[in-house]
């Protein structure tokens, strides 16, 4: 999104610039906030459970921040056409990754309930499940600040992997609750962990639909659906 | 270097001078020869125009060198002492006081691929620890080295420093620059990690067999003291286990050697085509005994960049499986073919039963995955096809495949011969080569979904269609070594 000597007045290519940094900071701090989740997970490490915890007001002010600067670019610069998707693209994916930091805020909570319960070593699959949506959610944002569209698209597509590997991993779980009842609060707790890593997909995909519109100002799925139509 | 942008060249208020003077002559001199008074103030504007134009014009090249983010004779004067960064075997980076990547070195460009000059780093690497890192250095505070971890595409460790650098001015105040310097400490973390994996994945995958074969010595030496017949009969049992416990231990191994070295692409060619008849010929005795035929084509040799033994082993996983899924008398067959250009986009590509469902976009479980997503290739990409006609895999299996330890239960021949690393290794193989691997499968469910759903449509025009065959299809793709296409 980063883009130099574009428009006659030199202070609007810095707001945009702005914009898109903060839009970075964002998106640093949630993805490290969903990897050190998972890993406090796995690790067992509730310490770690409690920093990520902390760390989601950075994600609410950041999320403050944009939505103020765009408010600002929109009544003053009045953007047009491209640079318009561009504002109001980062608003939303503001808005989703705000969701996703409360996500990983969530997923830390858990941690902390699930680490209380006797070592058992049933986060395996959440672990591999959160590498997915990890590599999902940073395609997504590579997408976002290069305003690479066909990425987006493949992000798009890459989410049926993350829902059909927790439809999988609920499966699991059950099964481990059905062989030993004591496995069940500690399970139930990870198929909360597993459900909210699922939501961090699809906020991924909305961000990947948003980067889809601003680049090509149409929506990725009525252009996918349309492609369908033409091939029948 | 590749990485050197060219100096500015910047307009002077000379050229600007002499520019405005050259409009004004013109329309002097025009109106004195035509001698019309409205002519001058026309051609005035056109020339006006020209100008501004021409100034334009002249100052682009400016511009070009502003997104490479030289911006200031500071900035000139950090470029022209790069020879010392430029031959370090760690990754470089300087960044301007506006966090702009201004400099990389050659073991940067190694590493992270092309750079983003001009870019601000926090956009590039998102980390927020090394972001702040490099914040507190520009304003002058101390910070100390930070880890940064990348898992895409490959497991990466970096440890992060930053130093700043005053760069003085006789006319201007000190210019403040940080040096990012990146130390690749993947091998240490690595070794760490898979060290414990490995005694992990060897202690709990051993204990069973070893389980096993404790009861059966107790009974020997037990009840079955004097039993010829059932001593025969346990020691065969115990010699399965055993050699099972054998296979196991190889195959974690072989994943642990590879699984070290991911990070590090091979360099070395490799012939894909002679590792796949290498594999063909090795599973030949065993497709024999089952009755499964073995088929092949595509071109004698196909260099890729790659390490041969790993690419062996590969084919030779995939094409065990394969044999083993296989009933008798279907055949499995593999062709290898190049191609320039590669989307998953088409491979992916949503079914238009998933598009057209009543929620929208609830897709069905996946029968197409990409095991691992391949990397872009600058010189094309190998395709190798292994194809099956055995059961397919249901669609609730395909998201796990490649899983360590996975086994479909209920598939006896894997229960007993397999050890559930075989994909592990291929995935972990097809990592290391920066390839891809993917899989479609159709399994009899699959058909008759399928089946239902042409009937449902009620397609009376389109001519009767075989049911898609069931059956697997692992897809690899590998990149092309880059003397393939210099030959073409």
């Amino acid at each position: 999104m980063q883009q130099q000597a574009e428009h006659i007045v030199q202070g609007y290519d810095e707001d945009l610039n702005t914009l898109t940094d903060a839009l970075s900071q964002m998106g640093g701090q949630v993805e490290s906030m969903i990897v050190d989740a998972v890993r406090a997970i796995k690790k067992r490490d509730s310490n770690l459970a409690k920093e990520v915890i902390e760390r989601d007001i950075i994600v609410n002010n950041l999320q403050e921040q944009i939505d103020a600067d765009a408010l600002r670019m929109l009544a003053l610069r009045h953007p047009m056409a491209a640079d318009l998707r561009r504002v109001v693209g980062a608003i939303r994916a503001a808005n989703d990754l705000e969701r996703i930091g409360d996500l990983a805020e969530g997923i830390a909570r858990r941690a902390m309930t699930i680490n209380e319960s006797e070592k058992l070593d049933l986060s395996r699959g959440v672990a591999r499940m959160g590498k997915l949506v990890k590599v999902q959610l940073k395609s997504a944002l590579d997408a976002l600040l290069n305003e690479d569209a066909d990425k987006a698209v493949d992000v798009w597509l890459q989410d049926q992997d993350v829902d059909s590997l927790y439809a999988s991993l609920f499966r699991e779980l059950l099964t481990y609750m059905m062989e030993d009842h004591r496995n069940i609060q500690a399970c139930t707790g990870l198929l909360f962990v597993a459900k909210n890593l699922e939501r961090v997909g699809d906020h991924a995909t909305n961000i990947a639909e948003i980067v889809y519109f601003s680049v090509h100002g149409r929506a990725l799925v009525l252009e996918a659906l349309q492609q369908v139509d033409g091939d029948i | 270097m590749g990485t050197a942008p060219e100096t500015p060249t910047k307009l002077t208020g000379f050229d600007r001078a002499m520019l405005c003077l050259l409009g004004l002559l013109i329309i002097l001199g025009l109106g004195a020869v035509l001698n019309a008074p409205f002519l001058p103030i026309l051609v005035s504007m056109l020339t006006f125009c020209l100008g501004v134009e021409i100034y334009g014009r002249l100052e682009s090249p400016h511009k070009v060198a502003n997104t490479t983010g030289l911006e200031t004779s500071a900035e000139v004067q950090i470029f022209n002492q790069r020879a010392i960064a430029d031959n370090l075997s760690e990754a470089v980076w300087i960044v301007n006081s506006r966090e702009q990547i201004i400099y990389a070195n050659k073991a940067a460009t190694v590493l992270f691929g092309k750079t983003p000059f001009g870019r601000r780093l926090s956009t590039v690497l998102r980390d927020p620890s090394v972001t702040e890192l490099v914040k507190a250095i520009l304003i002058g505070q101390d910070g100390e080295a930070v880890d940064y971890h990348s898992s895409v595409p490959v497991d990466r460790h970096l440890r992060v420093t930053a130093t700043p650098i005053e760069v003085a001015n006789a006319d201007s105040p000190p210019r403040r620059f940080a040096m990012i310097v990146f130390y690749d400490v993947t091998d240490l973390v690595k070794f760490a990690l898979t060290q414990g994996d490995f005694l992990a994945n060897a202690s709990h995958e051993l204990k069973t067999p070893v389980a096993s074969l404790l009861g059966y010595i107790e009974t020997l030496r037990g009840h079955a003291k004097d039993d010829p017949e059932a001593r025969t009969k346990f020691l065969a049992i115990m010699q399965g286990q055993a050699e099972r416990m054998q296979r196991l231990i190889n195959d974690l191994l072989s994943l642990r050697q590879i699984e070290q070295s991911e990070h590090i692409a091979p360099s070395a060619t490799a012939d894909i085509s002679a590792a796949v008849k290498v594999a063909l010929d090795t599973v030949l005795p065993l497709a024999k005994t089952r009755g499964v035929i073995l088929s092949s084509d595509g071109p004698k040799t196909l260099k890729v960049k790659g390490h041969q033994d790993e690419l062996v082993q590969l084919c030779l996983n995939i094409i065990d499986n394969a044999v083993k899924m296989t009933p008798k008398g279907k055949q499995v067959s593999v062709s290898v073919s190049a191609t320039k250009q590669w989307r998953s986009q088409d491979f992916m590509a949503p079914t238009p039963q998933a598009l057209s469902s009543e929620e929208g976009l609830t897709r069905p479980l996946a029968k197409n995955r990409q095991i691992v997503i391949p990397q872009p290739s600058e010189n094309g990409y190998a395709l190798i096809r292994f194809r099956d006609y055995g059961p397919g895999f249901a669609a609730k299996h395909i998201p796990r495949l490649g899983e360590r330890f996975y086994r479909i239960a209920g598939d006896r021949i894997s229960q007993d011969k397999g050890t559930g690393l075989g994909l592990a290794i291929v995935k972990h193989i097809a990592l290391r080569h920066r390839g891809g691997l993917l899989v479609s499968s159709v399994s009899a469910q699959a058909q008759a979904e399928n089946l239902l759903l042409e009937s449902l449509s009620g397609d009376v025009d389109k001519p009767e269609q075989d049911p898609q065959e069931t059956g697997t299809e692992f897809t690899l793709i590998l990149p092309l070594s880059p003397s393939v296409t210099q030959q073409n």
